[in-house]
């Protein structure tokens, strides 16, 4: 069979879509922790995704900026095909150099914070911008202020990463990723490691960003802020979507009973 | 205690001293600015490159640095390559040094957080800076003693140039005992020498540690609540 590969092959998204993945795959060993996943995310929209552990929604986020490589599929992000190029045909991966350019539309929020622990709070936030070329020195301090003074640790410019709180870090992580100015924010269960007052300060923060028109995917454990701030919910299960759709629809009574079943516990 | 004796040897003493101190210093600087770049090869995923690696330095850290020596002055001349003595004891000594520092440095590096690692590739960080800025900043802490006790072993481990004919300490002062038969004062000296050697080597390292790693230390200081004295 002989496929005519035009031009824009790979052809790219829809514009409005922010974030694009086609037929997701992922196998580790003999397991398939990913389906053939399928999700597209438009430009603004904030989209939750929630299931129970194991069922791979961690995986997919982390393939969003290739942190970790999908065995099969495309991810788009901005208009742009991520880690991979096409060469005589086929995608194969991309370089190291080039997936460091498309990482720059995506910024993301982990689980554990990894603040730099060697540097101080500005420092943490000027680093990548500085060592990507981001605009002048000057630029990049002022906006790292900025930054840091909106999520409401203008104070603690000077201070290093052990001596925050891990909401004030998880606040200061955000600022990190911001600071690149991405197209996309990508929250690892970014609440998951506070108890639920830290976790509280960092929702704030998110859930203004959300309102501000950042497109943002958040795999969350919270229900409280998926049903408040989510566009839409991913429900995933065993490497699939299993459903998905507004708030009030997947938190519903007429939801299926496996998904009730999992919002009980 | 023969003073006077001592006095006499003191300078050829000194010369020798510099012969060790040089080639301490070279030994030192060399195999750590080889080490450092070869010690994050293949760290986050093993290569071809980091695997032959991992056999060089099973080997250097195997073969005793006296045979690398021998090896290479005796041994390569049949090869053809006569290098002069001085050239082969850095040589030598370096190759099993390297050996030492890369897997030090590596320990070091294993102890970072890969999650800041993570962090940092995601923000699309050049994996350069990461590795200067991120990772060795933190690793500094942890492979520093080990870094300054393998320091003082090159330093003592010079003294196995003195087979091939350097003139650095040891093989001065077995040359003058061999002369007066008088072993008790120029030992103690150059035992002596050694220990301020030593010492100016550790010193130095206590003012890097401290200079590049204050970020880390910086950090509230928890103290305990004073206990009451229970009766």
């Amino acid at each position: 069979m002989t496929e005519a590969k035009t031009a824009s092959w790979p052809t790219p998204p829809a514009p409005e879509h922010m974030v694009e993945l086609r037929g997701i795959v992922l196998n580790y060993h003999k397991l398939q922790v990913l389906k053939g996943v399928n999700l597209a995310v438009h430009k603004g929209e904030t989209v939750a995704i929630i299931g129970p552990s194991g069922s791979g929604k961690t995986t997919l986020l982390r393939c969003i900026n290739y942190l970790t490589q999908p065995s099969g599929g495309e991810v788009w992000v901005g208009g742009h095909l991520v880690g991979q190029r096409p060469v005589g045909g086929r995608l194969r991966p991309a370089p190291d150099s080039v997936l460091r350019r498309h990482r720059l539309d995506t910024g993301m929020v982990f689980q554990q914070f990894n603040l730099f622990r060697n540097m101080n709070v500005l420092d943490n936030v000027t680093f990548a911008p500085l060592s990507t070329g981001r605009g002048s020195p000057g630029e990049i301090r002022a906006r790292a202020l900025q930054l840091v003074e909106r999520v409401g640790l203008g104070h603690k410019l000077n201070a290093f990463p052990n001596e925050l709180s891990g909401g004030q870090q998880q606040r200061i992580a955000i600022a990190r990723a911001l600071a690149m100015q991405p197209k996309v924010m990508l929250f690892d269960e970014a609440t998951s490691a506070l108890d639920p007052e830290l976790a509280r300060e960092v929702l704030d923060v998110m859930r203004e960003l959300a309102r501000e028109g950042m497109t943002m995917v958040v795999v969350t454990h919270e229900m409280g802020f998926a049903r408040e701030v989510a566009d839409r919910v991913v429900f995933m299960e065993r490497g699939e979507i299993a459903l998905q759709g507004p708030p009030s629809q997947v938190f519903s009574d007429k939801a299926p009973d496996r998904i009730r079943r999992f919002l009980q516990h | 205690m023969d003073l006077n004796y001592l006095a006499e040897y003191l300078p050829v003493l000194m010369d020798a001293t510099k012969v060790t101190a040089i080639l301490t210093v070279v030994t030192l600087i060399l195999s750590t600015v080889i080490a450092l770049p070869l010690s994050v090869v293949g760290l986050r995923k093993p290569n071809a490159f980091s695997a032959a690696l991992d056999l060089f330095t099973l080997f250097m850290r195997s073969i005793p640095t006296l045979v690398v020596l021998f090896f290479f002055y005796y041994g390569m001349p049949y090869l053809g390559l006569v290098l002069p003595a001085f050239a082969v004891a850095v040589v030598g000594l370096t190759l099993s040094a390297v050996a030492y520092n890369i897997e030090i440095f590596r320990s070091g590096l294993r102890a970072v957080d890969p999650g800041q690692i993570e962090a940092a590739e995601a923000l699309g960080i050049p994996r350069w800076r990461i590795w200067v800025n991120i990772a060795f900043p933190q690793a500094m802490p942890v492979f520093l003693p080990t870094y300054l006790s393998n320091a003082t072993l090159i330093l003592k481990g010079t003294s196995v140039a003195s087979i091939i004919t350097i003139p650095e300490l040891t093989a001065v002062s077995n040359e003058i005992v061999s002369l007066t038969y008088q072993p008790f004062e120029i030992l103690i000296a150059s035992a002596l020498i050694y220990v301020v050697l030593g010492g100016a080597l550790s010193l130095i390292a206590a003012a890097v540690r401290r200079h590049l790693t204050r970020g880390l230390s910086a950090g509230p200081v928890r103290s305990a609540p004073a206990m009451k004295a229970s009766a």
